[in-house]
């Protein structure tokens, strides 16, 4: 049967209240057993870092519905649909997030001329389960689309993420003509300074991240935030101009207000799309968070590397986009 | 109207309408047309009975040639879309009211002969370009790619915004992309010359200079169905001759010359005495004297020697002008086969789902001018992708399967590294890498950096770097034969701590 066990402070298993443990059975682990001291220091220490953090970061809504709710919620070893509802549950569901009448963009990574078994892009099973959840907190629409690298026809049909968005009811748009796009500017950043984004997002009232965990050959990972790229007319800019940077920096611009990141069957090398059977592994981790450096950090560590070797992981922490400080947060852990 | 007529015009319009569609929409709309249509057309399917061994279409030709010794040369009004077209551009300029009476006009058949002959040893020698400009389908098809594609554009995008919040995608994209600039103007150039020819001598195309219409005009001469004048009714007032688009009704004499008679049937309706019909042949008069013939085959094949001879010399002249060939299409096995069976009709360009097919203008040679070819400026050749190959009417693309295309080198890549900015800039791009379907191109960690590496022997020749890469440092250097790419050897994947597939996981996370 499933548990909920935590791997955090016992500041945060105090702060969390049996209501978000949905009548689960709470574990205590062992090595839980801290001085009162200790215990007052981290929870002082962790309410500043946490309200400064909210601040900082823009989440104000966060801190006066969410507060007590976790800043993550993992879960694993459960079927995609299982662990996304799971993990909804743990984070107060899909309504603290997504208001009636709401327009929402949910972008999956379908980016390529894949099938969902190589999981080079998000699994059409989650992509279904988080557009009905949209639609059921009460979206008025939800967008799907992506700028695919792959022709789009192509890689919208086989990778099946078309089809299960539509019967989810979502529109599903093109995102490969430039004529779709309209120009921004991103006056926080260094490099990524002007650019243009699909014009659906503009018109959006939120965004919600659906990406799927891979190796990637060039910055070493793909998750979160380098998914964000799909929203993007130009990728050639990104390339020759420091992809990294810009992939972090596009964060300045938007920040998705839900990251949920599949990774179920993980690439673990020769990413992101032409990865060979023996090349993936059956993690079935699904993450959700705020925070797209932390489930990008969570990310990292899953594919066995550290969240500063991802460069732009890294860049996003220092221009504080969040953070990849995983003991600075609250992490609700959930094995199925 | 008569009956006959009317069943021209109707079918007439089907089959137009059935090419224009599989020329320019997508097989979610209309089907697989190209999976029938261009077997009926006569040299696509001759020349896919030489190329294509069992091939369906190789039939057809039989077919239409039995078929037009019963019926006489109604492939010309009835299947072929060239001779649609012209039928139309008729009607408009009648609509127009700019066209003449039509009149008896005299065969020209040391021209006619010739250019069947030219066009035989054509064919027969591999040297495709007089088929590339004379092939009724190929022109068509050339036409209906570049000048159809704008109109078709337009309506996609008026279309698109109305579909696809209602979950519909095919109308997205409907058409190609920019069309090239001279294809363009070889399809407005080829709508120009029909429309001038037909205004001043109806189709005089399809009778005089169509090696597909003489070569059916030599069985329809002695077809069993023909059209014929009743001496006894026909009181000579010549509104047969005045209504002949084909100028093959001498009503002086009350000859038909059923050579070049398309069977467009507009005489029945226009005598007012009913003595013209659509009747089994009994002896009649030939307009061609049966003495004239060796001569004319003589002076036929003596001009067909003659105007073949440059042709030759220019080809070889232009393969040494080249020295880089072009990137073919995956199934062209080489430049040398490539040339003898395509006849650039265009239907590999216009279904490729990436664009990256494109007519070439000199890339193959004078010659072998308007040839597809790969252009990774426009897009890539997709890994999982062998449609052209399926398309190809004419074996030319002979038919590949997925598999033998995953190994199938059309070139090599060669990278640039003084234009990479992993080399210059010291800093991760790797949209090669990541774009590369057999990693040929790979990426080597070197100071925190993934420098991309080139493997050229397990290389496809996809151009799938090429086409991603922002500062144009890979290109692919083509095969003139293509070749078999080797499968790479990948690095071992790391051993994973955590479980494999079918293990017992643990509660334990990595985070």
């Amino acid at each position: 049967m499933s548990a909920i066990a935590y791997k955090g402070t016992v500041h945060d298993l105090i702060r969390n209240t049996p209501a978000h443990a949905m009548g689960k059975e709470i574990q205590m682990s062992e090595n839980n057993s801290i001085d009162r001291r200790d215990f007052l220091r981290k929870s002082v220490l962790t309410g500043v870092a946490s309200y400064g953090a909210l601040h900082e970061f823009g989440a104000q809504n966060l801190f006066a519905e969410g507060d007590g709710l976790p800043d993550m919620v993992a879960v694993k070893n459960g079927e995609l649909d299982v662990m996304f509802d799971k993990a909804m549950e743990a984070y107060g569901g899909m309504t603290r997030f997504v208001k009636n009448g709401a327009t929402v963009v949910v972008k999956p990574n379908m980016s390529w001329n894949r099938p969902p078994e190589m999981a080079a892009t998000t699994n059409p099973v989650l992509v279904k389960k988080v557009v009905q959840s949209c639609l059921e907190a009460g979206a008025k629409q939800v967008y799907v689309f992506d700028h695919t690298c792959a022709d789009w026809k192509m890689s919208y049909e086989n990778s099946g993420v078309r089809e299960s968005a539509q019967q989810a009811g979502a529109v599903v748009l093109p995102a490969n003509d430039s004529k779709d796009y309209v120009a921004v500017e991103n006056p926080g950043a260094q490099t990524l300074k002007s650019f243009k984004v699909h014009e659906q997002l503009m018109d959006a009232d939120m965004l919600i991240n659906v990406p799927v965990l891979k190796h990637h050959g060039s910055t070493g990972m793909t998750s979160a935030m380098k998914n964000l790229m799909g929203l993007v007319d130009d990728r050639r800019f990104y390339h020759s101009n420091g992809l990294n940077q810009c992939i972090a920096e596009f964060c300045l611009y938007k920040k998705p207000t839900l990251n949920i990141v599949d990774a179920y069957r993980v690439t673990m090398s020769n990413g992101p799309q032409r990865a060979r059977p023996e090349d993936l592994k059956l993690m079935k981790y699904l993450m959700v968070s705020t925070d797209i450096v932390a489930i990008d950090a969570a990310s990292a560590q899953i594919l066995g590397r550290k969240p500063e070797d991802i460069k732009h992981v890294q860049i996003g922490h220092d221009l504080k986009i969040g953070t990849m400080n995983l003991d600075a947060l609250k992490i609700q852990r959930i094995a199925l | 109207m008569n009956v006959l007529r009317w069943i021209r015009v109707v079918a007439g319009i089907a089959v137009l309408a059935a090419f224009c569609c599989m020329f320019v929409l997508d097989e979610q709309l209309v089907g697989d047309l190209y999976r029938v249509l261009p077997g009926t057309q006569l040299v696509p399917s001759l020349l896919s009975l030489i190329a294509v061994s069992g091939s369906v279409f190789g039939v057809s030709f039989i077919v239409i040639g039995l078929a037009t010794l019963f019926v006489g040369r109604a492939y010309c009004s009835f299947l072929c879309p060239l001779g649609i077209v012209q039928d139309v551009l008729l009607r408009l300029e009648e609509w127009l009211k700019i066209r003449r009476r039509y009149a008896y006009q005299k065969p020209r058949p040391v021209l006619r002969y010739a250019i069947l002959v030219i066009a035989g040893l054509s064919i027969s020698s591999g040297f495709l370009t007089a088929v590339i400009w004379l092939d009724p389908y190929s022109l068509f098809g050339r036409m209906a790619y570049s000048l159809l594609s704008i109109p078709i554009r337009y309506l996609g995008q008026l279309i698109a915004p109305m579909a696809e919040p209602r979950g519909i995608l095919v109308f997205s994209d409907l058409a190609k992309g920019q069309i090239p600039l001279f294809a363009l103007v070889v399809g407005m150039l080829l709508l120009l010359c029909f429309a001038a020819l037909t205004l001043l001598a109806g189709r005089f195309y399809c009778t005089t200079i169509c090696p597909v219409g003489t070569l059916l005009g030599l069985l329809s001469r002695h077809s069993l169905l023909t059209i014929r004048i009743d001496g006894d009714t026909c009181v000579n007032c010549g509104r047969c001759e005045r209504v002949c688009r084909s100028g093959c009704i001498d009503a002086k004499n009350g000859a038909v010359d059923h050579s070049r008679c398309v069977l467009c049937f507009d005489c029945l309706s226009a005598c007012p005495k009913g003595a013209i019909g659509y009747r089994p042949r009994r002896a009649g008069p030939s307009v061609t004297p049966v003495g004239q013939r060796r001569k004319l085959l003589g002076g036929g094949l003596a001009l067909a020697g003659f105007s073949i001879a440059p042709g030759i010399a220019l080809r070889y002249a232009g393969a040494s002008e080249h020295g880089h060939s072009p990137v073919m299409p995956p199934g062209a096995v080489s430049i040398a086969r490539f040339k003898t069976r395509c006849t650039a009709c265009h239907l590999c360009v216009s279904k490729c789902p990436t664009d990256v097919l494109q007519p070439s203008l000199i890339a193959y040679g004078v010659d072998g001018m308007l040839m597809p070819h790969l252009d990774f400026s426009r897009g890539y050749c997709e890994f999982d992708c062998n449609l052209c190959s399926q398309v190809c009417p004419n074996g030319a693309i002979a038919p590949i399967t997925i598999e033998q295309k995953h190994t199938l080198q059309l070139g090599t890549v060669e990278l640039n590294e003084d234009l990479c900015v992993s080399y210059t800039k010291n800093q991760d791009c790797g949209a090669c890498i990541e774009h590369c379907p057999t990693h040929a191109i790979y990426g080597e960690l070197k100071d925190g950096v993934h420098l991309p590496k080139v493997k050229p022997e397990g290389c496809v020749g996809c151009g799938a770097c090429v086409h991603t890469c922002p500062e144009q440092a890979v290109r692919v250097i083509a095969n003139a034969v293509h070749k078999q790419a080797e499968v790479l050897e990948q690095p071992e994947p790391p051993q994973y701590e955590e479980t494999r597939k079918g293990e017992q996981p643990t509660d334990e996370f990595l985070f």
